[in-house]
């Protein structure tokens, strides 16, 4: 996996999973680079998962094309990404919650770009032996998640930032003690202290590199040379001034519950239950302009009997009277306990109605249309089941098994709706597909084997006319290496088949017909 | 006393407007209809209105009445109508959608595991404004459920595509158009060929027959000749 930034210089490499690193691909590297270095490996017995998938991962919007539909022998094991900043953000909000179990105080760095985390630790490091082990023991907490963290606890947050950044190392967490703040920030560099490019720049050009340096000027010129800057994060290093930690805050579980002293008569009571609940938690909901996305419904019986329903909505909605026909869908066909006394509900996931996705088809938005269709998505959803309202998808793939992929219409993203690929080049298929193909028999003629008449379904079709054969053939990496040649025919009553004559067993197969 | 030609005239004006669909749902009429690229003038002038059923019947698998059905679908699928597609039988192959080019996305694909869980879809899906095509393969419909999914087309707006197996041609309908499909064969080199034999359409005198032919090549279907002199424009179902 790469991740590439597309800036004023053309495609780079922001980041990249191991694999294509041991290859030398390298951040700030061009595209065009890291896809020679990590692209076109021909696979080798070690090269590791990249290579077993069955059909190769491939990036849509970055130029990137997938190799000719015929055999994927020779197409390359990397996936290249367009770099996501605001996921980057997103995912680093996460790590702070999950870092509240060391310090209750837990910030993302305010910077246009974070990657930094920052735990107020006051107070924290006895309950863990000491300052040395807790550095060691978050240290130790984000390898075994699989991330590379370098961890610094210094007095100031300034401190620390430039710490972690210049002192620590991946496997080597670093304390500053308070005495030596003054000399540790001597001697790191200017950059060290949190300025922009622009400033950094300016000051190396002045011949000052390191901190210390900078701390000699005399300060009353500073703000009128360098800016306020310069002044405030020096003050906020060395702990003259204050600095603020921006806490992150998970915000709390929308919820509505309902307990009863007599258990609930039947259906409709549960049914009018969730009505008010879902009421409330829309209530809830409508303050912070946010739609529901998937709502839980808990109810537990008297005997301790409980049951759960889901409901998983395509775009975020907000009207309860909706919200409600969802559920009873589920409710109706659901075994509910005999005598339910308490009933909860949970909205677990929501999303901001405002940013509202795309569109539902990737194509010009049709805000009515998609209203009235996620509408109809959800409540098919709901009774179906999600693994039944499906996105049918066209995979460049040459084995017709793998050529076509279905994908939960409430699992797939906007995102990925509108980059599917619908053009593949393959040649003419049919409507009805049959899996698995059925065995049947034929008679065959001439040199190349052309079939005249086979048998299915308890009848003979004589063959008119046919077209091929169209040899598919998949690589050896695959589970089972497939040779066919497929021929298409129109049989003596003018319908059409699609056959194949499996070349590695010499037999006969109906894989489809042209519906 | 009004005179015979006014009273034919008074009855065929009423006639027409018992037969004309009804189109409940206030949508907005589509800039175009249903209907089958070059082979305009046939069965309908402008297209088959929106809130119609169209039964397709044919015999068998490879008998060629889905490809015709997704070629009358095509153009309404490129202009951005939704087709929601009810396959029980888990046999939808998208590539075969995308060979007659229509693209695979502007399907939403129903694969329920019950019966009775399929025809609540499909009218679900016929009710929906957001949806422009449904398409389903049904062998058996009583005449109830047949006309609980011609209301649902009304008040929704959509098409409705039926592919039925010809044996249910002596069944009750409550379809709109009802087309029954012959394979022909074909003496071309390339190209596909069909009898056409329209056994309905509401409003108008039906019973006509057709032999068309599809080419892979030029993309497009076609009347063949010698059948086509026969044939005449019936303006029905337009809307």
């Amino acid at each position: 996996m790469v991740f590439t930034n597309t800036g004023g210089r053309g495609a780079r490499v922001v980041t990249s999973s191991r694999w294509p690193e041991e290859q030398g691909v390298r951040p700030g590297l061009p595209l065009a680079e890291a896809q020679l270095l990590a692209g076109d490996h021909s696979p080798s017995p070690l090269g590791g998962e990249n290579f077993q998938s069955p059909s190769p991962p491939w990036g849509e919007g970055l130029g990137v094309r997938s190799g000719p539909s015929v055999c994927p022998q020779s197409t390359p094991p990397t996936h290249f990404e367009p770099h996501d900043p605001a996921a980057d953000v997103a995912a680093l909000r996460r790590l702070a919650l999950e870092s509240q179990q060391f310090a209750p105080l837990v910030g993302v760095e305010d910077a246009d770009a974070p990657q930094c985390l920052l735990l107020d630790a006051s107070g924290c490091t006895h309950l863990f032996g000491g300052e040395q082990s807790f550095v060691e023991t978050v240290a130790r907490h984000f390898r075994e998640r699989g991330l590379s963290a370098r961890v610094a606890l210094a007095p100031t947050i300034g401190a620390a930032w430039g710490a972690a950044r210049w002192v620590a190392r991946p496997r080597a967490p670093v304390v500053v003690p308070l005495e030596h703040l003054a000399s540790l920030l001597s001697h790191l560099p200017a950059a060290a202290l949190r300025l922009s490019e622009a400033t950094v720049e300016t000051l190396r050009e002045l011949g000052l590199h390191s901190i210390g340096q900078v701390k000699q000027l005399p300060r009353s010129g500073l703000p009128s040379r360098l800016g306020h800057d310069v002044m405030r994060r020096l003050d906020q290093a060395f702990g003259d001034a204050p600095e603020v930690l921006t806490v992150e805050r998970a915000s709390p579980p929308i919820e509505a519950t309902w307990a009863g002293e007599e258990p609930l008569a039947d259906r409709a009571m549960l049914v009018a239950i969730c009505r008010q609940l879902v009421s409330q938690i829309v209530g809830q909901l409508a303050a912070r302009g946010e739609g529901v996305q998937r709502l839980v419904c808990r109810a537990a019986g008297a005997a301790g009997r409980r049951a759960e329903w889901v409901v998983n909505l395509v775009i975020p909605c907000e009207a309860a009277a909706h919200l409600v026909e969802l559920l009873r869908l589920q409710l109706e066909r659901a075994a509910l306990p005999d005598d339910v006394s308490h009933v909860s509900l949970t909205a677990s996931a929501t999303a901001p109605l405002g940013l509202r996705q795309r569109d539902l088809f990737g194509d010009e938005v049709n805000p009515d249309r998609d209203r009235e269709l996620g509408a109809l998505l959800n409540r098919l959803s709901s009774r179906l089941g999600p693994r039944a309202v499906l996105r049918p998808r066209v995979v460049p793939d040459a084995q017709p098994e793998f050529a076509a992929a279905v994908e939960p219409w409430l699992e797939s993203d906007a995102a990925a709706r509108s980059t599917a690929a619908d053009g593949f080049a393959g040649g003419t298929r049919p409507l009805r597909l049959l899996t698995p193909p059925e065995a049947i028999s034929v008679r065959v003629a001439g040199p190349e084997a052309v079939p005249v008449r086979f048998c299915w379904q308890r009848r003979e079709h004589r063959v008119v006319r046919s077209w091929g054969p169209e040899r598919i053939e998949t690589g050896w990496w695959r589970d089972a290496h497939v040779r066919r040649d497929y021929f298409r025919v129109e049989v003596h009553s003018g319908h059409w088949f699609w056959l194949f004559h499996c070349l590695t067993e010499h037999d006969w197969f109906l894989h489809g017909a042209f519906d | 006393m009004a005179s015979r030609e006014q009273l034919i005239e008074t009855l065929t004006a009423r006639l027409r407007e018992i037969e004309r669909p009804r189109l409940r749902s206030g949508r907005g009429g589509s800039p175009i209809g249903l209907r089958w690229p070059g082979l305009a003038g046939w069965l309908t002038s402008r297209g088959i209105a929106r809130g119609c059923l169209i039964e397709w019947l044919a015999e068998g698998p490879g008998a060629g009445s889905a490809t015709l059905a997704w070629l009358a679908v095509r153009d309404l699928a490129r202009h951005g109508e939704v087709v929601v597609l009810l396959d029980s039988q888990k046999q939808f192959f998208a590539p075969g959608a995308n060979t007659l080019g229509v693209p695979p996305r502007q399907v939403v694909l129903l694969q329920p595991e019950r019966r009775d869980d399929g025809l609540w879809s499909l009218e679900q899906a016929l009710r929906c404004h957001g949806v422009g095509v449904v398409m389903c393969e049904v062998e058996k419909l009583s005449a109830k459920q047949f006309r609980r999914l011609q209301l649902a087309a009304e008040v929704g707006g959509t098409w409705g595509l039926m592919l039925r197996p010809a044996s249910t041609r002596r069944q009750p309908s409550w379809a709109d158009v009802r087309l029954l499909i012959e394979p022909q064969p074909s003496p071309a080199v390339s190209g596909r060929r069909w009898r056409l034999e329209i056994l309905r359409v509401r409003g108008a005198a039906a019973e006509d027959v057709a032999c068309v032919e599809f080419d892979d090549a030029t993309d497009g279907l076609r009347l063949v000749s010698e059948l086509a002199a026969a044939t005449t424009a019936i303006r029905a179902v337009g809307a």
